[in-house]
């Protein structure tokens, strides 16, 4: 069974018929070929996949493309092209925050989520960490990315 | 290091990575690729009748193969580590009438679509007539037990024993006996990229090129070639970005000698792509292995002599990397430690579980988590400071390089006193002592512990790997061409695989020639451009000796580029030099030409020095004379919850020397990034498997590996002590932060939570379960 959506993907309008069971992340990689989404468990557990849907951070890979009618949705590809990704780019290069870089969109997503959260000024340490662990990396051991994430917040190194 | 430094030593490909430019094997877009399923095992030990007709006739489905089909068309799968008496399995990519693991490979189901695939996977039929299964070393080893293969006297895969010294004497001697029995659990590498294949047949040559995520390119083309009875020109092995591997993606898998083999069959691109359950059960896991391990000490704290058995599990196949790990065990069995009397037995066990391999580390984490767990005991049954105990028995610097009582280990080269001592200064560990006792006095459980390790990097001499049964070399080659335009492209037989080593060899090349890294290109991971290098990435042997070869082959294009500068300037070559980007007359700035003009000269050729071939390339082989061995040392601040068992690691301060940093980012990167690895094996993960052989992870949900919230503050301290037998003086990094992180924790557990956990920290993963005091 086929659902049709309209959505806006990194701010272009797409119109699709798509299968009902088809997860948001087959739809941005398989249809649309934004390879930039990676999934690595496929459960909703490591986080790789997400991306901004009207603002928040989701996982594309429990999330179904047919509940994307009418969604604003953003790729690390879409990021890429903001007006905060400039930052993201120097504070992961100045803080090494990647190394085999699968599970890069997954942090660069997440990161760009908070820093447009109207309530960043507000988020505590242990709510950066906290959100900062929805993502799984196997290589860089963290201490990296959430060095990054804090400059990005205008928090103390 | 500043910060400023570290965007000077960033790797090109961050910035693509960061933008979600990384392109691994399943971005890649093949017009027209058909998609292959492969049908698992479900049963841990059976007979098996495969009936393929129905998914034959599914729609969209263009081949199916089983194990009988492909039996009479592939050689049985070449063992990467292949010591003296080590039995033979006969794998192929396909099992053929029995099964021995959940998930070894039944069927394979080439369709148009996945759908297709996957529909038509479900329509095999396998019938499965269950044998007894065995899932542990001990139970395969009992005289009656199941045996795995029926042409083997027993469930041995292989093993040996070697001597040093007078152990019994030693023993004999003793003033106290310190033993136990060390396990290290079954983890997985846990790439967050899993494997994938996509396999394109190009009628051009009539060939096919296999994309695939290996740390190996080389060795998968090698084993296609041979299973498939091809010759190794028609097949090239491409390697795109690799998301993770840690020795994973070392050995050459079924699913890759397959993929080749439907892609020249049906004149076809393929593609597979490895789910996450299935990398649970079908990609290599590590560890398995248990130590038992005695030392005799002597009142002052010398450790007189020691005895070990070393036992590998290693699942149900003794291909790949098969024995490797425990041997390598054995090789660095006494540590930093000089010990005269030595004895150290190894047995390799085949079980109803998928075969383990190689995993970062590598044999050397299951044994330093035996004698350092073993060290503390000591310490504590003889009343000296473990620190203390430690360094009465260091091999001192002046007395390297130093071999081990076996005979199997040479340590080259380092300052073990003075890094302990740094390391204590920086955990300011007199004062933890006091105040992890003040805890305890006020009823928290609190603790600390250490552990000291070596690591054998640079993986080479061919001749070491000769006589260690490793099927290939060690030796590596790097071409360096440099362009008409003055840029210069490094071919290399390294792999990266998000440790940088591009980056390394760029930089290293760059220095050589005294040009800027923008002007050189590495190209990797392609079999027809690079030339055949013995090992590809593993073994901590990238900088090392990937980086010598590049070192000694730009060498070679700065002598030409110099002889033909002196030309163009009319100079004797013996009075220019080569400074920043051009030729000059030492002290004379004036008489000056760039390196781009004797590019250009060199390929114009009008005129060159007598005798000098147009052009500028070289190649260099740097097979290195020894290993180099890093070291350093772990120190752990836990505190463990007497309600729920959980241990919260609140400090570690990591001492570290891999000799020369070419790249301190990316040391500091490959060492934190260990030690939160070890930190996961140490209390989380574990690939469990219940009475019947059925394997109990298989999703993320079911295998804990460390998120952000549980690392905790990780400081490093460093010594650079290079490494004589190369040229940059490099050890390998790769695998350090992995080794000493467990023993670290469960001696500041043991610490912590005093004698009653003297022999639940004995075996990994440390559950919470475990600790709760009831």
């Amino acid at each position: 069974m086929s659902v049709p959506i309209a959505c806006a993907v990194n701010g272009r309008d797409v119109a699709a018929n798509v299968p009902a069971t088809a997860r948001l992340s087959d739809f941005l990689r398989d249809t649309l070929g934004l390879k930039g989404t990676h999934v690595a468990c496929g459960d909703g557990v490591c986080g790789n996949c997400t991306v901004i849907v009207d603002g928040e951070a989701v996982r594309s890979c429990l999330t179904l493309a047919a509940q994307c009618d009418g969604r604003a949705i953003e790729t690390v590809e879409g990021v890429a092209e903001a007006d905060v990704f400039p930052a993201i780019r120097a504070a992961f290069l100045r803080h090494n925050a990647l190394q085999c870089g699968y599970c890069t969109p997954g942090f660069v997503t997440t990161i760009a989520a908070m820093m447009r959260d109207n309530a960043r000024e507000a988020l505590t340490d242990a709510e950066i960490g906290s959100r900062i662990s929805s993502v799984a990396c196997r290589c860089t051991g963290y201490v990296s990315i959430v060095a990054a994430a804090r400059a990005l917040l205008g928090r103390s190194e | 290091m500043t910060r400023g430094d570290t965007e000077h030593f960033a790797r090109p490909s961050a910035a693509r990575f960061i933008e979600g430019r990384g392109h691994y094997v399943a971005d890649i877009v093949a017009a027209g690729a058909l998609h292959a399923v492969i049908v698992r095992s479900v049963e841990a030990h059976a007979d098996i009748t495969v009936d393929v007709a129905a998914a034959k006739a599914a729609p969209g489905v263009l081949l199916v193969l089983s194990g009988p089909d492909i039996a009479p068309l592939f050689e049985p799968q070449p063992i990467v580590w292949n010591v003296a008496g080590q039995r033979r399995s006969g794998l192929r990519a396909l099992a053929v009438g029995r099964v021995r693991y959940v998930g070894e490979p039944v069927a394979a189901v080439v369709a148009e679509s996945p759908e297709a695939a996957r529909h038509a996977a479900t329509l095999v039929r396998v019938d499965y007539a269950p044998r007894p299964v065995v899932l542990s070393p001990d139970a395969a080893l009992r005289e009656d037990a199941p045996r795995l293969y029926e042409d083997w006297p027993d469930n041995i895969v292989a093993s040996a024993a070697w001597d040093g010294g007078d152990v019994d004497a030693a023993f004999a001697g003793a003033d106290t006996v310190v033993a136990g029995s060390y396990v290290s659990g079954r983890v997985a590498a846990h790439s967050l990229e899993a494997r994938a294949v996509l396999a394109v047949y190009d009628a051009a040559w009539d060939g096919v090129t296999v994309h695939t995520s290996t740390q190996a390119p080389h060795q998968v083309r090698e084993a296609i070639a041979h299973c498939l009875r091809v010759p190794e020109h028609r097949v090239r092995v491409m390697v795109p970005d690799v998301g993770g591997a840690f020795g994973s993606k070392s050995c050459p898998y079924a699913e890759e000698i397959l993929l080749a083999h439907i892609s020249l069959r049906l004149r076809a691109a393929v593609r597979w792509i490895e789910t996450r359950a299935e990398a649970f059960v079908a990609a290599v896991p590590g560890r398995d292995e248990t130590v038992d391990l005695a030392l005799a000490m002597a009142a002052d704290g010398r450790i007189l002599g020691l005895k070990s058995l070393i036992t590998l599990d290693k699942g149900a196949e003794p291909y790949a990397t098969s024995v490797g790990a425990a041997w390598a065990g054995a090789m660095m069995m006494t540590g930093a430690y000089r010990i005269e009397n030595v004895h150290v037995g190894v047995r390799v066990v085949v079980t109803n579980k998928t075969p383990t391999g190689a995993y970062r580390g590598y044999g050397t984490p299951e044994v330093n988590f035996a004698l350092e767990r073993a060290l503390d005991e000591a310490a504590r049954r003889l009343g000296i400071d473990p620190a203390e105990l430690r360094r009465r028995n260091f091999v001192p610097a002046e007395a390297m390089p130093c071999p081990s009582a076996t005979g199997l280990l040479l340590l080259d080269s380092g300052r073990y006193a003075e890094m302990l001592d740094l390391a204590l200064k920086a955990f300011d560990y007199d004062r933890q002592i006091v105040l992890a006792s003040e805890a305890r006095a006020a009823g928290q459980a609190a603790g600390i512990g250490m552990a000291f390790y070596v690591e054998p990097t640079n993986l080479g001499p061919s001749a070491l790997c000769g006589m260690i049964g490793i099927r290939s070399g060690g030796f590596d080659v790097a071409n360096v061409r440099m362009e008409p335009g003055g840029q210069v492209v490094v071919f290399t037989g390294q792999t990266p695989m998000g440790q940088g080593v591009e980056t390394v060899l760029q930089s290293i090349c760059a220095d050589e020639l005294s040009i800027p890294v923008e002007d050189v290109t590495v190209i990797h991971g392609d079999t027809q451009a690079c030339s055949y290098t013995g090992y590809g990435s593993g073994g901590s042997r990238g900088t090392g000796i990937g980086g010598s070869a590049v070192m000694i082959a730009a060498g070679k294009v700065r002598e030409k580029v110099l002889a033909i500068g002196a030309h163009l300037l009319e100079a004797d070559p013996a009075e220019v030099e080569l400074t920043q980007g051009g030729v000059q007359v030492r002290g004379d700035g004036a008489r000056r030409v760039s390196v781009a003009e004797v590019a250009r000269a060199a390929y114009l050729a009008h005129s060159l020095p007598t005798g000098t071939e147009p052009g500028i390339e070289a190649r260099a082989t740097f097979d290195p004379a020894s290993l180099a061995i890093t070291y350093g040392v772990a120190l752990a601040r836990v505190e463990v919850d007497n309600e729920t068992g959980l241990v919260d690691v609140q400090h570690i301060v990591f001492g570290h020397d891999c000799g020369r940093q070419v790249n301190p980012v990316l040391v500091e990167g490959q060492v934190v990034g260990g030690i939160v690895q070890g930190i996961g094996a140490a209390l989380y993960e574990e690939l469990r498997y219940d009475a019947r052989g059925q394997p109990q992870v298989l999703s993320m949900r079911e295998y804990d590996i460390p998120f952000a919230a549980d690392v905790p503050r990780i400081d490093l301290v460093h010594l650079e002590t290079p490494s004589p037998f190369f040229p940059n003086g490099a050890k390998g990094v790769g695998e350090s932060g992995v080794i000493p992180i467990p023993a670290a924790i469960a001696n500041a557990i043991r610490d912590a939570l005093g004698d009653r956990a003297a022999d639940i920290v004995n075996r990994l993963p440390i559950r919470p379960e475990n600790l709760i005091k009831y």
